[in-house]
């Protein structure tokens, strides 16, 4: 008999977090698997021989300490080593270089601009206290504006006076920042295009908008509030790629006696009474549990793996109207050696972080227009990093690794699928913006692999090929997210729950929906918490 | 000079409002326009012999109902035209027309139809709510003081009157695009457009981007304004100016047109008058000047 106390559907991280802390607490938890592999958009694969790729996310930083303190993923093999800097290539041969080192970081914006440099401190010091508060609620469930329930109104009174306590001139900026466009919010700062170029990529990675839409500046944060080893906005490599966090959540996970079961694609959620009582798999097979969790994007839980009759009109409705749109692709290029790149010494420590080829606003709103027309971007936006220059294990001794995210891939090519046609040309467009910048990079290609949304929909099943399950806009963040009324990680079904990047506190490698959901259960299954509390911050 | 209690730079349509109300306060007034014409952007134009146009605003849609009489705008000559209907020109001459909550022709089915009504009466409710604001002061929101806080007690209670199901709604829409919200309701493509239109109407932004569904609402606030629909000033916009300047002045406000100010005059941290381009300067009575 397939009869356990819990089932998570998808073995993604958050899936894997939640059964964690779902089988600490006692539980007797299966994990199912569509894919031969576990990790979801976290795994590292061997897809060219020697080559270790972070197939989709590729840095780590938003993981929440809590959680990597809590199931010990050090001891289960999890190393995370930060980068730092980056630099920005611009047309006219020179770059802007962001060093991680203060007084270099302040020599090399001046070299562009002296009222940049000076205004930096400031901008660091603004951006960082919208950071700290939205910090605290990233382990916690949002509360119902709508409940008139004690917990929610005591949570929402909580959630207010912490803005309150901003004073009035710190909450109107709270207020901009949230509703700003990147493009807008880094204008109060700067003057120089290829610093706010720089910035401004974070406010639009993973994002169906525009440096010049307003919300980007919510998106930039959402990069910004993670941390390496508590340093706050630091990103780091995972060594052995991101499938060393899935790697170390599964051991904590089977530590607890958790049951993870690949190749188990399945078809349908299967509700008895109003209640959850299992899964079917598509081979037929079936697995009993009195609890399912869904670590699939809303769009997938609602519309189908459940039966439509089992679901209010309104949650259908609100499923079908969820946002989700793909807007970035990705190619992995097993390297034969190191690219050089126009005016920067092979040497420098900022080849080692995050290189980017649009310097101004202007270029990465072009991208984006070519989105809005349905086509890959032509003069796409690139995080681009070569991780073996920090993590050696990734390619053969001489050899490299390259990732290069792209903004922006729309989800269709002009209303239609893509074509090997279109992938080839996508491939082109990003091939040609780095070869313009590095002479000899084209000839060290051995092994280009390419992902468009399409890929990423088929590889991950995130629809779209939305890298966060669904866009990080306010109509769908915090108590909105995946939809009003239902962001508490409970379903309409009795029974079933959410636990992916689609619930709060949203996309990203965080484990924090997984983990808040697994308290949610807990409670509802009257068993004692398990799921750390959130840090506070200073 | 130092005969006012006040000088409003501008005599667009807000410096007049503000004007009469201040005068009919028993306040004395004076306000000052560059141009020789008053209403700023509501003025009208003979831009060819003959020919008059509405300079900007042509379309009156958010004048808020209770000034106009207040200031008794119609004894001081303002009339206006019956509200008008939407028309979405098609190609093949079967127009799009929307008018209050009806929308027909161009192949418009019955279901776009109703969910044309219920969108009205979703907006409506909104923009309901909005005008709650619209009607006091922004609140501040943390320092206490009784006026904003009974706004804010004002709006919350709106709020809570919305139900459970309508406040889910604006807590999703309020800040997103209105490209989004108009797939969601409809099929026909005129009417998304046309209705998109409004939303961007005067912003730099596209269908697109976030936050045009508040622009949308705020168009729609006219409504709770006591105005219904759109309506076309009699003699132009500038005949909305003209009755203003004269209702301020029968309250006992000055006008001064022609006149420029080039500086604000300011004695130890406080404003005390202001400078003409011709030289000449008001300075406020002493104490309570205000500008
Ligand atoms: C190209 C790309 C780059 C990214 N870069 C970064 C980055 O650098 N840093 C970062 O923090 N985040 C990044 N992200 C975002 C981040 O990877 C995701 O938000 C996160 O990994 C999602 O985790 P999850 O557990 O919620 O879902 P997923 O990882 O998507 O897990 C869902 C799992 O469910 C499985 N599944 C689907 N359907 C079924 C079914 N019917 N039956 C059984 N199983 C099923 C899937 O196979 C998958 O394993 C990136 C994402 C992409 C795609
Ligand atoms: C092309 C256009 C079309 C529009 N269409 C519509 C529409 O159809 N419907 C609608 O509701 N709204 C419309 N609007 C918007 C609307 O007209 C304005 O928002 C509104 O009229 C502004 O009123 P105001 O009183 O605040 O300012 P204004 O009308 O701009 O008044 C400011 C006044 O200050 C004066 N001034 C400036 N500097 C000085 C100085 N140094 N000294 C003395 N005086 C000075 C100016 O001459 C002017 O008269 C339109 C605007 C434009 C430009």
């Amino acid at each position: 008999m397939n009869q356990y106390d819990a089932i998570v559907i998808g073995a993604g991280h958050n899936g894997l977090t939640n059964g964690a802390y779902l089988a600490k607490a006692g539980l007797k938890v299966a994990v199912l698997e569509r894919n031969p592999y576990i990790g979801g958009a976290t795994v590292s694969r061997e897809l060219h021989k020697g080559w270790w790729y972070s197939n989709c996310s590729y840095v780590s930083s938003l993981l929440r300490p809590e959680i990597t303190r809590d199931l010990e993923l050090p001891r289960h093999g999890l190393q995370v080593v930060s980068f730092g800097g980056g630099a920005t290539f611009m047309r006219n041969g020179d770059h802007f270089g962001n060093y991680s080192d203060h007084d270099r970081h302040y020599r090399e914006m001046a070299r562009h601009s002296k009222r940049d440099a000076n205004a930096y401190d400031r901008y660091a010091a603004d951006t960082s206290l919208q950071t700290k508060l939205i910090r605290p609620y990233l382990m916690r469930t949002p509360p119902d504006p709508t409940s008139m329930k004690p917990r929610d109104l005591r949570d929402l009174l909580e959630f207010a006076r912490s803005f309150m306590d901003l004073g009035e001139e710190k909450l109107l900026d709270t207020i901009k920042f949230w509703t700003a466009s990147v493009g807008d919010y880094l204008h109060e700062y700067f003057e120089t295009d290829v610093i706010k170029a720089h910035m401004a990529g974070s406010g639009i990675i993973g994002t169906a908008l525009g440096v010049y839409s307003p919300g980007t500046a919510y998106v930039l944060l959402h990069h910004y509030m993670g941390d390496v080893d508590g340093n706050v906005g630091a990103w780091g490599f995972a060594r052995g790629g991101m499938g060393a966090i899935a790697d170390a959540l599964s051991k904590a996970f089977q530590s607890y006696g958790g049951e993870i079961i690949c190749d188990a694609n399945v078809d349908e959620i299967i509700v008895k009474n109003g209640q959850a009582a299992g899964v079917a798999l598509k081979d037929g097979t079936e697995y009993r549990a009195p609890v399912v969790v869904s670590n699939l994007d809303p769009k997938r839980t609602f519309l189908d793996i459940t039966n439509p009759s089992d679901l209010p009109k309104d949650v259908l409705k609100k499923a079908r109207n969820f946002k989700i749109r793909g807007s970035s692709g990705k190619l992995n290029i097993a390297l034969d050696g190191l690219p050089v790149f126009n005016g920067l010494d092979p040497r420098n420590r900022l080849m080692a972080g995050d290189l980017h080829f649009s310097d101004s606003l202007e270029r990465q709103e072009r991208a984006y227009d070519d989105w809005k027309a349905g086509t890959w971007s032509k003069d796409p936006y690139l995080d681009m990093m070569i991780p073996s220059l920090t993590d050696p294990t990734m390619a053969p001794p001489g050899k490299h690794m390259m990732s290069v995210f792209v903004q922006y891939a729309p989800p269709k090519v002009e209303g239609r699928e893509w074509t090997d046609e279109d992938k080839d040309g996508f491939e082109k467009s990003v091939i040609d913006q780095i070869s313009n910048y590095s002479p000899n990079f084209r000839d060290l290609i051995l092994h280009c692999e390419t992902r468009t949304p399409r890929e990423i929909e088929a590889e991950v099943g995130l629809t779209e090929g939305n890298i966060f399950m669904g866009e990080l806009t306010f109509d769908q963040l915090l108590f909105n997210r995946p939809f009003p009324g239902y962001a508490q990680y409970r379903s309409p079904i009795k029974g079933m729950y959410m636990c992916s990047s689609g619930t709060h506190p949203g996309g990203g490698v965080m484990a924090a929906p997984g983990a808040n959901a697994a308290r949610e259960i807990l409670a509802d299954l009257k068993r004692p918490n398990t799921v750390p509390g959130g840090y506070a911050d200073d | 000079m130092t005969d006012y209690d006040a000088v409003i730079i501008g005599a667009g349509h807000n410096g007049l409002v503000c004007a009469s109300y201040l005068a009919k306060a028993g306040k004395q007034v004076l306000v000052v326009d560059g141009r020789h014409e008053p209403g700023g952007c509501a003025s009208t134009r003979e831009f060819t012999p003959g020919f008059n146009v509405s300079d900007c605003a042509q379309w009156l849609s958010q004048f808020d109902q209770s000034i106009v009489k207040d200031l008794d705008l119609k004894g001081a000559g303002l009339r206006l035209g019956k509200a008008k209907a939407t028309i979405s020109l098609q190609p093949d001459n079967d127009h799009l027309i929307l008018d209050g909550d009806h929308v027909t022709g161009a192949g418009i089915d019955a279901v776009d139809q109703a969910a044309y009504r219920d969108f009205r009466k979703m907006v409506r409710s909104f923009a309901k709510l909005m005008t709650t604001l619209y009607r006091s002061r922004p609140p501040k929101l943390v320092e206490q003081n009784w006026t904003d806080r009974l706004t804010l007690m004002k709006l919350g209670l709106r709020l809570k009157l919305l139900g459970r199901e309508r406040l889910r709604d604006l807590m999703r829409i309020v800040m997103i695009n209105i490209y989004d919200v108009m797939n969601e309701h409809f099929t026909h493509s005129a009417l998304k457009s046309t209705l998109a239109l409004e939303a961007v109407t005067g912003t730099n932004m596209g269908p697109r981007s976030p936050n045009t569904v508040y622009s949308y609402l705020h168009r729609a606030t006219g409504e709770h304004l006591g105005q219904t629909g759109t309506t076309q000033v009699i003699g132009g916009m500038g005949a909305l100016g003209k009755a203003l300047a004269l209702a301020a002045e029968k309250q006992g406000a000055t006008l001064k047109l022609g006149a420029a100010v080039t500086a604000i005059v300011k004695t130890n941290d406080r404003v005390t008058g202001v400078t003409l381009a011709s030289g000449e300067s008001h300075i406020g009575k002493s104490g309570d000047f205000q500008c």
